[in-house]
């Protein structure tokens, strides 16, 4: 597994229209502490959105987990939550 | 995050709801259960409970399907005959904005608010400075008197504890010519007769009770029924919408348009229609002219400042121009303007070669409910292709840099003045102009801070938006 964490955020259509449109600017949005450790890149569509059970589009996964209805401070707050885990519970800022 | 919010991801919710009844087999039952279905026995509710979220979803299918508030007479008319007559509707006749009036939550009124926060300290210097006598102490802490409170503000500076708050009202302070305020309970109310539709209400709202009546139903319908119809699209399309403006293209076609057109091929004419409309009146001893593309600025000089109208440019907009080529080539085909505006539905009603308007919402609520990927289309070559002027216009700034270019060596001569962004200030200036005279003798009004790539109906960041319109330009 690499050292940062990775974003995956859905450009499909449906993710798009409904939000991921306004997350693309997400590495200059990024708070300091995250900046050395994430990466970022958008995605054809991931396919999870026909089922309604995976949630509200749009979707992104962080470090391969499957987010719905992200914002830019829901995917902050998943990134901080994948480095602390990985920290072994300590917060890693 | 101006744009991006729950309250615009549940009016875009109801808008793909609204394009997946009406393409399923029946549409009717399917229109019926759109609040049902957002807000179900046992969910979440956003408000008080899941039946007041239902009565303004309600109202927001009514808007989406193309209705007011005010079209309600009678509370138990179903969904499903508010679609039966959007159906029956022949040519789209009213494009107001709109206030959900159970949806507006009737924002405070008095600007400052002593918050809990609120010591009771000796000092009291609230009460000192207030130049009203507007504050009192009650039970030991601060309050504002609202009959007495001017709003000027010297309390909070004054607080040693931050405890006194400035609470905005967000439709009130956006609207740069005053047409939106309170009625009698407290909510919300649009003056027609001020309102230039430029949306920013709608934007603002963190309650989304500002809608506009859609003309999505129109569109599908039309596609449904065989007609011929043609797509022009925005210059501002550009990264409205993942792949590339081809793919777009691909992706509108595939939706049932029988050809797209680009608008930005209108507005390489609008440059050298307005060029030489600048040369000629100046060169006649005129003081300077103004663009005439921006429709909610078309809509200031109408209802606000009408001693500016000598000075506005007779050029027709982008919109105009596409609109015309497109009816010449073939009067019985149906014209869809595509764009992120919502002033365009006004400027449209008085241009019978637009027939209607969409917002990249709209479509995208459209592509959403046919399962098309736009990134996965085959590209469409244009049949004609715009240049990079006309391509640089939804970008503040970007009107003047196409004349200029196209001036060449006169473009000595022109002394630009832009406006980026309408508000009350620049409102002020725009009157100045035209009473005392201007500083230069070209002015650009957009009323969009930025341009159209922040218009009301758009999908993505402008910023982005931006660096994608930037990419283009530098290939077109």
């Amino acid at each position: 597994m690499s050292d940062g964490v990775d974003v995956e955020i859905c450009t499909g259509t449906t993710c798009f229209v409904m939000g991921a449109g306004h997350l693309l600017n997400l590495a200059e949005e990024l708070p300091e502490r995250l900046r050395t450790h994430v990466n970022i890149c958008g995605s054809h569509c991931l396919g999870v959105c026909t089922d309604p059970k995976n949630g509200k589009p749009p979707f992104a996964r962080v470090n391969g987990e499957l987010f719905s209805d992200v914002s830019v401070e829901s995917i902050i707050a998943a990134c901080d939550q994948a480095l602390a885990d990985r920290e072994g519970g300590c917060h890693a800022v | 995050m101006r744009y991006d919010n729950q309250a615009n991801r549940i009016r875009k919710e109801v808008l793909v709801r609204v394009a997946k009844a009406f393409m399923s087999d029946r549409p009717e039952t399917a229109i019926d259960r759109v609040p049902l279905e957002m807000r179900p026995k046992g969910g979440d509710a956003s408000r008080c409970c899941i039946y007041k979220d239902r009565e303004v979803l309600k109202h927001r299918t009514m808007a989406a399907l193309g209705f007011s508030v005010e079209d309600e007479t009678d509370e138990l008319t179903p969904l499903r005959d508010y679609f039966d007559s959007a159906l029956q509707r022949e040519v789209v006749k009213d494009t107001g904005l709109t206030v959900i009036d159970i949806a507006c939550t009737a924002c405070l009124k008095g600007s400052y608010l002593v918050t809990n926060a609120c010591r009771g300290c000796l000092g009291r210097a609230c009460q000192t400075n207030c130049p009203k006598g507007a504050i009192d102490f009650v039970d030991g802490l601060a309050v504002i008197n609202p009959e007495l409170c001017v709003n000027c503000g010297l309390c909070l500076k004054a607080c040693p504890y931050n405890a006194i708050v400035r609470t905005p009202i967000p439709c009130e302070e956006s609207c740069p010519v005053k047409a939106i305020s309170k009625d009698e309970s407290g909510r919300e109310v649009i003056d027609q007769e001020k309102c230039i539709s430029c949306g920013q209400c709608v934007i603002v709202c963190p309650f989304a009770a500002i809608q506009e009546r859609s003309q999505m139903i129109d569109v599908l319908k039309t596609l449904k029924d065989g007609r011929k119809i043609m797509a022009l699209i925005a210059p501002s399309i550009v990264g409205q919408f993942p792949g590339d403006l081809e793919q777009i293209a691909a992706a509108l076609e595939q939706l049932g348009f029988a050809g797209v057109e680009e608008v930005a091929t209108g507005a390489d004419e609008t440059v050298r229609l307005e060029a030489a409309e600048w040369k000629e009146r100046t060169q006649a001893g005129a003081p300077f002219m103004t663009t005439s593309c921006c429709p909610a600025y078309i809509e200031v000089v109408k209802k606000h400042l009408p001693e500016l109208a000598k000075f506005v440019s007779h050029t027709p907009s982008p919109m105009a121009i596409s609109a015309r080529r497109v009816k010449a080539a073939d009067f019985e085909a149906a014209t869809v303007f595509i764009g992120p505006c919502m002033a365009k539905r006004t400027e449209a009603l008085d241009n019978p070669n637009v027939d209607y308007v969409l917002t990249f919402e709209e479509l995208g609520a459209m592509l959403i409910a046919t399962g098309i990927d736009v990134q996965t289309c085959a590209p469409k070559a244009f049949e004609h292709s715009a240049q990079s002027g006309g391509r640089g216009f939804p970008v503040s700034g970007g009107v003047t840099e196409a004349i200029r270019a196209h001036l060449g060596d006169e473009a000595n001569r022109l002394n630009p003045v832009v406006f980026n962004g309408l508000d009350s200030k620049s409102l002020n200036r725009l009157k100045m102009a035209a009473t005392r005279g201007c500083e230069g003798n070209f002015i650009e009004v957009m009323c969009c801070e930025g341009g159209c790539q922040s218009g009301p109906g758009v999908l993505c960041n402008p910023v982005v938006a931006g660096r994608k319109l930037t990419e283009l330009l530098a290939v077109s």
